[in-house]
């Protein structure tokens, strides 16, 4: 097994962690960049070789940084002042011992389960151009592309280039809410003409909005779906993704402060060095499981186990948030302003800390750099631009904040967990995601709850945090070459 | 509040719902109160094994009674307790190991127990994925595995259909036949029982129990990779040992096809966390006995603490002359097991009901002292 | 990384030869060639969902190795991928 000390390593290759390596490498530090993937560029740099893509390719391989594909960090612990990064890929299991670590580890497409979504040919909207980029075969496939976003609008004329037909994007979002975000884009001309560009090319395909896809149907692979209207649309595949959430599993088990934040994250929390940012921001450990929850509590006295009037238990505190525009509880990284988290050593930036985009990962990857290297002066004169980045996240999450309708397309017969099968009616009938988790295994398989648990959190309200290494599964060999056994004891 | 309840059981993992159902079903009108989620503490870090154990005569009864009961429950429960009759497969590396295996099947033949001695081929035969040059071992035929928390769940269903009722709250404090919880409020009842593992001496400040915590590793699916539960014989030394740290052997085939794999033992830590140095012994140790185990892939890691007594038997029943609560802890590794066993303790204890245990043996009265662990 | 200097890699997919441009995933392989990825723990014929390594659906075997994660494993010469769909 490979052990090694490293000054900076940076976990995630997309925008921000090839930022925070290039900039860490300016100011001269041995940089690190990990990805799980066999290519750099993150989610959404995926194969993309030219315009600011390119240029970030060619600076970071300029840059001098060790740049390792294929290698998936699946624990980070504080040991002995550095972070212990334990690692499994291709070329075997290893550890890095890093003075500072940039979690940049960005995010992953929010799903939300509705009757037929586990038929093939239903892929997630950023999940189909991946496979597509990697050399899915889509040309003359009747393709429906729904959720909310903008991604859906990139990714059906990125199809549509592609040789599919693209049926009909169908946008959650209301259309009076999109023209409050067109004006917030005028404010960011760039990002304006980058979506008139893209609506160009797929001029004639009809972009619904206040439309989502109710159903999809099938027999060994979809065939149809029904849209919210009733609308029957004859299909070969289905895109269908709700916006992203911020990977936060490794921050987690390394002790980092996760938080709620509902909205603008870099103006509440500008020039403060504290952690604790005020209003709809709570710091971590809360004991989940151990609150008096509803329905049992009640129960004394009454005789008999309705399950039936769990619905109102779920009214209570720990449970429903019903305000789209307060939004699900979704769990960010916390940080200060110049990025570095509750952990020493541990610095976080992009999608972790909130759904931010490329931009805001180039800043704030670009700041993390820099605080990693031992330069928080440079990290400090990007804040305002962090901020105008931020302040544009904001106004998108809240044009594209998630409408009831689509946290309730779920039959109590449609499957939830898709590792374990488990069904939106198990699932209601629990009281949080601990208990679910124990008497339905929701969550229990080897996606760890990445994909139900993000929705579950959506749709009921649950607050999904239990992270624990390994964060991805991993061979019995990597664990017992990297747990150091006892000789570090 | 005035004494509506019968009984209060405080603790909501498989010894504390065992003791509410078994209460419940000779009559009492049972308050289960605790901390939320049901059979959320070691109950759900355990491996679920109800197995029977030779380790004393007083485990061997306890453990070999709770074997009866949990065999005579097994066409109520739902299906969801994933009860597994796999049998354990005591594992012996060597020689002497295996008169060890041949000193167990004595002993159990004599009671009853349907054993059986492997030797080298035969352990082959029904393990194929256990290295080759082992000695042999010793199959407890009617062992079997259980999916504790829903048996929790199933267990208060049944204590609140026949006129009980649960309640999550955090315990300050219990006598005799008074319960305080976090807030003030304070329940009475006819009697309160203790059952709260290894954090009963937080209500009960004399229990010689302390928290031995253990991790667990559990891999995906890889159906027939071993078939009965294994455990090394050299388990015994481990767990009677009370030395600050220890590994052994201990494979189980879950009926989802996964493989759950332990076991370690730890004094004085008091943190949760999953530590990468103690899975990767758990490990190693695995190896020892089934090379082929490196490549499955691990889902997830947790810990859990069991509830650890001086003696390795639990402490069941009320000491006289004490206003404090009847205790029903210290099941250590065997709290699956021997649930039923110490519920039908408590309600024989309680109410009279018939049961062929000795209470004396577990009794909270009993001498703990030397024995302090360390 | 990982780039091949063949033009066609072919693979096995359920015993049967598939031709591939190189570079591309065994999910899009195995997709390509009309078959689904795995069984669910129910039954339930599954395909690749988040194309990212995220979900897990897309395990297939791939030269014996269970439960691997086809979007995440470029195709290679000769590699052998069993999948839900294998007669």
């Amino acid at each position: 097994m490979r052990a090694e000390r490293a000054r900076v390593a940076v976990v995630g290759a997309g925008p921000a962690g090839i930022a925070a390596a290039v900039a860490a490498r300016s100011c001269g530090a041995r940089v690190v960049l990990l990805d799980d993937n066999p290519d750099m560029g993150g989610q959404i740099w995926r194969r993309v070789q030219d315009g600011p893509a390119g240029e970030w390719r060619e600076r970071v391989k300029q840059s001098g940084a060790e740049i390792r594909g294929g290698v998936t960090v699946f624990d980070a612990e504080k040991v002995g002042g550095r972070v212990r990064l334990r690692c499994d890929g291709a070329a075997g299991a290893s550890v890095i011992d890093a003075e500072r670590v940039v979690l940049a580890t960005g995010a992953r497409e929010l799903f939300l389960p509705f009757p037929g979504w586990t038929l093939p040919g239903v892929f997630g909207v950023g999940g189909l151009q991946a496979l597509v980029k990697n050399g899915l075969d889509v040309r003359g496939k009747r393709i429906v592309v729904g959720g909310t976003g903008p991604l859906l609008l990139a990714v059906a004329a990125y199809l549509s280039d592609r040789g599919a037909r693209i049926e009909l994007i169908a946008e959650q979002a209301d259309k009076s809410r999109m023209l409050g975000f067109a004006g917030a884009m005028i404010r960011q001309p760039g990002k304006l003409l980058q979506g008139a560009k893209l609506r160009a090319s797929i001029i004639d395909v009809e972009y619904r909005f206040g439309a989502w896809i109710a159903e999809a149907r099938g027999d060994d692979r979809v065939r149809q779906v029904v849209m919210s209207d009733g609308g029957v649309i004859e299909v070969d595949a289905v895109a269908c993704g709700y916006g992203l959430v911020g990977n936060t599993q490794l921050a987690q088990v390394v002790g980092v402060g996760i938080g709620h934040q509902a909205s603008a994250i870099g103006e509440r929390q500008e020039g403060t060095r504290h952690l604790a940012l005020g209003t709809g921001e709570e710091q971590t450990q809360e004991g989940i499981g151990h609150q008096a929850s509803g329905i049992w509590g009640r129960q004394e006295g009454t005789g008999h186990l309705a399950r039936g009037t769990r619905e109102d238990g779920r009214k209570s505190k720990e449970t429903r948030s019903a305000d789209p525009k307060a939004g699900a509880w979704r769990g960010r990284v916390v940080v200060d302003d110049v990025m570095r988290t509750s952990v020493e050593g541990v610095l976080c930036a992009g999608e972790p800390l909130g759904i931010g985009g490329v931009e805001t990962s180039l800043v704030e990857g670009t700041m993390a750099g820099y605080t990693a290297a031992g330069r928080e002066e440079l990290a400090r004169g990007l804040i305002p631009r962090r901020r105008r980045e931020r302040a544009f996240a904001a106004a998108m999450e809240r044009t594209f904040a998630l409408r009831e309708e689509v946290l309730r397309l779920a039959r109590p017969e449609t499957i939830v967990c898709r590792c374990e099968d488990v069904t939106m009616a198990r699932i209601a009938a629990c009281d949080h995601w601990r208990g679910a988790k124990l008497l339905t295994r929701c969550g229990m398989g080897p996606c760890q709850g990445r994909v139900c648990g993000a929705a579950v959190e959506a749709m009921m309200g649950w607050r999904v945090r239990d992270a624990r290494p390994p964060i991805y599964p991993v061979s019995m060999n990597a664990l017992a070459a990297t747990g150091g056994a006892m000789e570090d004891a | 509040m005035s004494t509506k309840h019968d009984a209060i059981v405080i603790g909501l993992g498989i010894v504390g719902c065992a003791c509410a159902w078994a209460l419940s079903r000779r009559g009492l009108r049972v308050l289960a109160v605790g901390d939320a989620p049901i059979g959320g503490g070691a109950t759900a870090a355990g491996m679920g094994h109800v197995a029977i154990m030779d380790d004393s005569e007083a485990q061997f009864r306890l453990t070999a009674r709770s074997s009866e009961l949990w065999m005579a429950l097994r066409d109520e429960l739902p299906s969801e307790a994933a009860v597994d009759y796999c049998g354990t497969l005591w594992v012996a590396a060597d020689e002497e190991e295996l008169n060890a295996a041949k000193g167990k099947h004595a002993f159990y033949q004599k009671r009853g127990v349907r054993t059986e001695v492997l030797d080298e081929t035969s352990i082959a035969e029904a393990e194929p994925n256990l290295r080759s040059g082992l000695a042999g071992g010793l199959r407890i035929i009617d062992d079997s595995i259980v999916y504790p928390p829903v048996v929790c769940e199933w267990m208060l269903a049944e204590v609140v259909r026949r006129g009980g009722a649960v309640r999550f709250a955090h315990v300050t404090g219990a006598t005799r036949t008074r319960v305080q919880l976090d807030g003030g409020d304070v329940i009475d009842a006819g009697v309160v029982v203790l059952a709260g593992g290894d954090v009963s001496a937080r209500l009960c400040a004399w229990l010689p129990v302390r928290p031995r915590k253990g991790h667990l590793v559990i891999t995906d699916r890889y159906p027939g990779f071993c078939r009965h539960e294994l455990v090394e014989l050299g388990y015994l030394k481990n767990a009677h040992s009370h030395a600050a740290e220890s590994v052994a052997f201990n494979l189980q085939p879950r009926p989802t096809g996964q493989m759950l794999l332990g076991s370690s033992r730890q004094y004085g830590v008091e943190h949760e966390e999953v530590e990468a140095r103690m899975v990767a012994w758990v490990i190693e140790r695995a190896k020892l006995y089934m090379p082929r185990i490196g490549s499955l892939r691990v889902v997830r890691a947790w810990t859990g603490f069991r509830a650890a007594t001086p003696d390795s038997l639990p402490i069941i029943g009320g000491r006289d002359g004490v206003d404090e609560p009847v205790i029903a802890t210290g099941h250590e590794g065997l709290g699956l097991t021997t649930s039923l066993g110490t519920a039908e303790l408590i309600a024989a204890i309680l109410t009279g009901a018939p049961t062929p245990l000795d209470a004396a043996a577990y009794s909270a009265s009993r001498d703990f002292g030397g024995h302090d662990g360390h | 990384m990982g780039t091949e200097t063949r033009e066609v890699i072919e693979l096995f997919i359920d015993e049967r030869s598939v031709r591939v441009a190189p570079g591309a995933s065994v999910a899009a392989a195995v997709m390509n060639a009309g078959k689904a990825c795995r069984a669910s723990v129910t039954g339930e014929r599954r395909a690749a969902l988040c194309g990212m390594g995220v979900c897990f659906e897309c395990r297939v075997e791939i030269d014996g190795v269970l439960h691997e994660r086809s979007c995440m494993i470029e195709v290679s010469e000769g590699m052998r991928v069993r999948t839900v769909d294998a007669g």
